[in-house]
């Protein structure tokens, strides 16, 4: 008998426990903690924390796992059988094409939720959402703030070079570099096109930072500005038509796409789900945009992206370096925005923006703006910044997707 | 896009110099589009300033003022047309009571009652 529970111990889940599998759980518990205790991104982080506690367990059905590399683990992978049904020959005798049908399809629940994230489905999905949440009304009003969302892209380009020399490939180094932008979505999409194998880490770093956004960037926020500089009251913002909205989302598409056309994906998304907001004919998508699709595509980005999370890959010095890097970059795109708006106020004198609304140019919608706002509410509680802020924060979005086109169009070859 | 081979053939380990070529060039791309948009959005903004500027005002001097209507009330009527036409460009150029209808007393209590979930 004691023989027969030895066998039925070697089959259970706890004999294919291991110690970086615990660490894991410990790691997925402090994800946990923060999101429900402390209220960090939340959507994000419990799907993210409740994945990476899946993955780090012996799961099976539900993952499928291969080692790709000695030490690197990829999930989200099925297997196909497949037979020949015809072959056609070339007059040399080569085989020129076949027609093949499926048999067979092999994979766990994982693997088949993850695909949307591997065919590059799903970002874009949450774009056409936070493009029906978005109200591009501020930015239209006062297009110059543009500027502050360009200016916040310095920190992609600045952790791009530091990750360089910290022995990353350039792939890598631009997938790293994302985490700057403040765009959870936007990260995912191009580690994924660029570097997959550091998917887990970048997705759990650039979350984290975007809802440490109100810990981080205030002190830098303080640091270059001067107590006058941050009293500083804007003009009231014009009233936007919705004619003018709705030419601003096909204008936008048409010139990203042209420029970098392998953010196609993410702007289109987002402009359609901008245009259905502001055409007024189309509440029903509108309300599904902003709801429900969204709130499905969550669910499944969060836990696609926390099954990556294999204590294998995970615990590895790389996910050190991307956490310490995503941080610098973040810092030097909040410094950059604030740099930037100072700069302007040289530039055009007697229409000053406030220069805390600059830090907002990090995409982290609207966390960042609302940021802006509560600091210079701080120093003069009758000025409200938030909508001011909005405009560098939505400037930053597109910002960033334009900057990812540019990294894929680069790499992607 | 198509990048020129030089851009596309960045090396997995690029020298400092090819990182700083590539970095600067990915700064005026983003700015450059950017600026591109500001550009774009300063034009379209002046057409539709233009085209929504408010007609020239009637004089005041012309306005027949009316002692028996409290001033209280006539910011209050203003400031509602002005939310009802959300911002759209108009002037308020009569105030008259009207007697009995009470049509805009039916769509207080229609609005009012919607706001409620009746049991």
């Amino acid at each position: 008998m004691i023989q027969n529970l030895l066998d039925f111990f070697q089959t259970t889940g706890f004999s294919q426990l291991t110690g970086p599998m615990l660490l894991m759980w410990a790691i997925a518990g402090v994800l946990l903690y923060l999101a429900i205790a402390k209220g960090f991104e939340p959507l994000l982080l419990v799907p993210i924390a409740f994945g990476a506690l899946i993955a780090n367990l012996p799961t099976r059905g539900m993952i499928t796992v291969e080692e790709t590399a000695p030490g690197q683990f990829q999930s989200a992978t099925f297997e196909m059988e497949t037979e020949v049904v015809s072959t056609h020959r070339g007059e040399d005798g080569q085989i020129e094409s076949q027609k093949i049908r499926v048999t067979k399809v092999e994979g766990g629940l994982f693997d088949f939720l993850s695909q949307g994230i591997k065919l590059e489905l799903i970002p874009p999905l949450i774009f056409l959402g936070v493009g029906a949440l978005t109200d591009f009304g501020p930015l239209i009003a006062m297009p110059r703030t543009l500027l502050l969302g360009a200016a916040a892209q310095v920190g992609l380009f600045v952790t791009f070079f530091s990750s360089s020399l910290f022995g990353f490939t350039s792939k890598q180094a631009a997938a790293i570099a994302i985490i700057g932008g403040a765009d959870g979505p936007t990260a995912i999409f191009l580690s994924n096109k660029l570097a997959p194998e550091l998917l887990g880490a970048i997705a759990v770093a650039a979350y984290s930072y975007m809802s440490l956004v109100p810990l981080i960037q205030p002190p830098i926020m303080r640091l270059l500005t001067t107590s006058k500089e941050r009293k500083i009251r804007m003009k009231s913002l014009r009233k936007v038509s919705k004619m003018e909205k709705l030419v601003f989302a096909i204008m936008v598409m048409i010139i990203c796409v042209l420029l970098v056309p392998d953010a196609t994906a993410l702007i289109a998304m987002l402009m359609l789900g901008n245009f259905l907001r502001e055409c007024g004919v189309t509440e029903r998508l509108v309300k599904s945009a902003q709801n429900e699709i969204i709130n499905v595509l969550t669910i499944f980005l969060g836990t696609s992206v926390g099954i990556t999370m294999r204590a294998e890959s995970f615990l590895a010095p790389a996910t050190m370096k991307i956490i310490f890097l995503g941080v610098i970059a973040f810092a030097i795109s909040t410094a950059s925005g604030v740099l930037m708006a100072k700069v302007m106020n040289l530039a055009s004198p007697k229409n000053p923006v406030n220069p805390l609304i600059g830090s907002a140019g990090v995409s982290a919608v609207p966390m960042a703006a609302r940021v802006s706002h509560n600091e210079g509410q701080k120093y003069d509680p009758q000025n409200y910044l938030l909508m001011h802020a909005m405009g560098p924060n939505v400037a930053g979005v597109i910002g960033t997707a334009i900057a990812a086109g540019y990294f894929i169009s680069a790499f992607s070859g | 896009m198509i990048l020129s081979p030089h851009l596309s053939q960045l090396p997995a380990q690029p020298s400092l110099s090819e990182l700083l070529e590539f970095q600067a060039t990915g700064l005026v791309v983003v700015v450059g589009a950017l600026a591109l948009l500001w550009f774009l959005l300063e034009l379209t903004g002046a057409f539709f300033r233009r085209r929504t500027a408010l007609p020239a005002s009637v004089p005041v001097e012309s306005a027949v003022p009316d002692d028996s209507i409290n001033q209280g009330v006539v910011a209050a009527i203003a400031a509602a047309v002005h939310v009802t036409l959300q911002g759209r460009p108009h002037q308020i150029t009569e105030i008259r009571a009207t007697d009995a209808n009470p049509t805009w007393a039916a769509e207080g209590r229609r609005d009012h009652f919607s706001s409620h979930r009746v049991r």
